[in-house]
């Protein structure tokens, strides 16, 4: 269903000491496509200097900028204003680097074992039927159970659901450097984690997979999910809510896995321990 | 020849002032360790050399054919040649380098390809090198000093003179220099090849480099100096991709230049060798070379590869399990001398071992036949042994591709090894183009 989404996203670093020579590279700004059409956007950044807009391999846009002068704080706020409407998807290529592992994708034995336990649900024969939750609690999308070919998406729904159940949402457990595998062992994370051991089970099923940084109407903090592609389209499923995406859900960036997408990185001179607080409200 | 050989102390007690060193990592700890120089020259009649300099012209070329195609249209997967796999799952392949073209189009500037010559006479390519080759410096300096000890050497024979090194570099920095200095970036004097980054600063007329001496702004590469920062348009680089730009690979990085990767995508800055070509020297990819060069440049490939398998495929797999005793097996993600395994030095049980791991994975590994390359004469102790060589060839990719009339002849000082890297602790020697 079409919707205007407004969005305000706000992230303060606040640097225990004094920093220097700050240089950095934002990837919040959302890319405009036909499903995702940016209305509207301010990016404030404090303190700011020579900044430079590109765009990354991945087709991000990339906000470069470089603050010499001591300061101990930085904060950067987006707001705007999207359409989205996913009927306007338009077919394209996957990068076939989309179906290998990344970093922080790799294939562990473990991982292997639960993707060979998933692989009788998905055989279309000896599964049972998956319920998938919609936003609303109400089970709107399904995979039935008993004799039939499924396709890259439905079978992406069940490895979703297995990892759903499989985690235990904790946040502090794991960090933006835990691979999928740690995760998995530890079987407790946040969304990069759920997205992360996702994207390795839906490649290890043969489709291109990739990782999304992102927003969803409401409050709170950024988000992240998988997106599997078929047939010329890229699906989103968020195996934290156990469900697909639709037009509540805003596309920051996008990467093989979290590290090639942060919204943020930066380095500077300067010991200094730093603390993130991240505000988001996306409404409609 | 006399009086050079006679020289042989002093000129290594000046290439220890120098600071001719070679790191090395064993049982992990990290040693530096002289390079040891034997005087007595590898000498490649004029004659070969050009066949050499033909083919290794053609292979290079063929190279930066296929790393541009990678990183943009993928003709040569699309078209069956190169199976996929082998491209994404290199290490070298990175995927923050898609799409992006560099200055002319130059991938490979400087490639160091590593040959041996049997004992047929026939040069086979051992590996590519094109990430950081290093080395030129050595024989470099070792000419310099070698005449400097003894000049009548080099009036008795007609060696085709290599100080030109410098000059060839430098040309190659202008070429693709997008405007602005030419800088050499070190990781830093604490790296076991910092001569060779001074000393080819030094003869190229770049600028010495290091992290704290640069920064990017404005999507623009920028050199410190007293005054205000002057623009950088070509950046040799020796510190490797993962560590470059901390904003783009790997975040702790604290020997690289935060968003350089940014300003190199934006066409502002030349980086050599580019970012993400170690994709073609994977000892993987090392087996489609040929079929490269014919698929590029319908050409058939002057200079041979060592005979190499591939267990991927399943013929060659057979061939490789039932020879392994006599194949060289080589694990495609290790790199100097590392993760080589000679088939006849293992035992019947591992041999079995070995051949469980290339079944359980086929694409990590490749096997060679050993190839009987020519023994060189080394002075060891005022007299004359035979040891093991091979020649690290330097070919600078610019305007037009040329082969330094030289190169790196290393060789083993275990009289029972073919590892001649210097990171397995071997010794070098100049290598003369003798004109007949």
């Amino acid at each position: 269903m079409r919707r205007e989404l407004s969005f305000y996203f706000d992230t303060v670093l606040n640097f225990s000491g004094s920093v220097t020579e700050h240089n950095f590279l934002l990837r919040c700004i959302p890319a405009d496509s036909p499903e995702q059409k940016i209305l509207s956007y301010t990016l404030t950044v404090y303190p700011d200097g020579a900044a430079s807009l590109g765009r990354d391999s991945f087709g991000n846009v990339v906000r470069a900028g470089r603050v010499v002068e001591a300061h101990d704080s930085f904060r950067y706020t987006l707001q705007g204003m999207a359409y989205r409407d996913d009927s306007q998807r338009l077919p394209e290529e996957a990068a076939p680097f989309y179906r290998y592992a990344s970093p922080l994708t790799q294939v562990t034995p473990d991982l292997e074992a639960f993707y060979a336990s998933a692989e009788k649900d998905m055989d279309g024969c000896n599964g049972a039927a998956i319920q998938m939750q919609s936003q609303n609690g109400v089970q709107v999308q399904s995979v039935p159970g008993g004799c039939s070919t499924l396709n890259a998406l439905e079978k992406a729904k069940i490895l979703c659901a297995r990892v759903h159940d499989y985690f235990t949402y904790t946040p502090g457990e794991t960090n933006v450097m835990t691979t999928a595998g740690e995760a998995f062992a530890a079987g407790k994370g946040v969304c990069q984690d759920y997205a992360h051991v996702l994207i390795v089970l839906c490649r290890m099923a043969g489709m291109p997979a990739r990782y999304v940084s992102g927003l969803f109407v409401g409050e709170g903090a950024s988000h992240a999910w998988a997106e599997v592609w078929m047939d010329g389209l890229w699906y989103g499923i968020d195996p934290t809510h156990n469900r697909l995406t639709d037009e509540t859900y805003l596309k920051l960036c996008i990467g093989r896995d979290y590290s090639d997408c942060p919204l943020e990185r930066g380095v500077f001179s300067g010991w200094a321990e730093q603390i993130q607080k991240v505000f988001t409200k996306v409404s409609d | 020849m006399k009086t050079l050989l006679a020289h042989t102390k002093e000129i290594n007690e000046q290439l220890a002032r120098y600071g001719v060193k070679f790191g090395i990592y064993k049982d992990g700890t990290f040693n530096e360790r002289l390079f040891p120089f034997d005087p007595v020259p590898r000498q490649i009649p004029e004659k070969d050399y050009e066949v050499l300099e033909k083919g290794l012209i053609q292979r290079v070329t063929a190279l930066n054919k296929f790393i541009f195609d990678i990183y943009h249209d993928k003709k040569i997967i699309r078209d069956g040649v190169v199976p996929e796999e082998f491209v994404y799952r290199s290490p070298g392949y990175l995927a923050q380098c898609e799409g992006i073209t560099p200055s002319k189009d130059v991938y490979s500037h400087i490639s160091g390809i590593d040959l041996v010559e049997g004992k047929d006479g026939v040069w086979y390519i051992l590996e590519d090198n094109l990430r950081i080759p290093s080395g030129a410096s050595y024989p470099l300096i070792a000419r310099t000093l070698c005449r400097r000890c003894s000049p009548e050497t080099f009036k008795r024979h007609r060696v085709r003179d290599n100080r030109n090194y410098g000059a060839l570099l430098k040309r190659t920095m202008d070429y693709v220099n997008t405007g602005g200095i030419n800088v050499i970036f070190t990781p830093g004097r604490y790296n076991a090849a910092y001569f060779e980054h001074s000393y080819l600063a030094e003869q190229a007329g770049a600028v010495l480099a290091e992290s704290s001496d640069l920064f990017v702004e404005n999507q623009t590469l920028y050199y410190r100096t007293s005054r205000d920062p002057v623009k950088v348009g070509a950046v040799y680089r020796r510190v490797s991709d993962e560590y470059m730009d901390p904003l783009c690979f790997e975040p702790t990085s604290l020997i690289g230049i935060p968003n350089i990767m940014d300003a190199y995508r934006a066409g502002n800055v030349a980086m050599m060798n580019a970012p993400g070509n170690g994709v073609a020297d994977d000892k993987g990819i090392y087996y489609f070379v040929p079929k490269m060069i014919s698929y590029y440049l319908g050409e058939e490939a002057i200079l041979k590869n060592a005979p190499t398998y591939l267990p991927y495929y399943e013929e060659d797999r057979k061939y490789t399990l039932d020879n392994i005793d006599h194949l060289v097996i080589k694990d495609v993600a290790e790199a100097g001398g590392y993760g080589v395994v000679f088939g006849e030095n293992l035992t019947k049980e591992q041999q079995e071992d070995l051949k469980k791991t290339i079944l359980n994975a086929p694409r990590r590994f490749i096997a060679q036949e050993v190839i009987d390359f020519k023994d060189l004469p080394i002075l060891e102790n005022g007299e004359t042994v035979e040891r093991k060589a091979d020649l690290r060839a330097f070919v600078l990719s610019g305007e037009d591709v040329q082969v330094w009339p030289s190169g790196l002849t290393r060789f083993s000082r275990n009289p029972d090894s073919f590892v001649v890297n210097s990171s397995q602790g071997g010794g070098f020697k100049d290598t003369w183009i003798v004109c007949q």
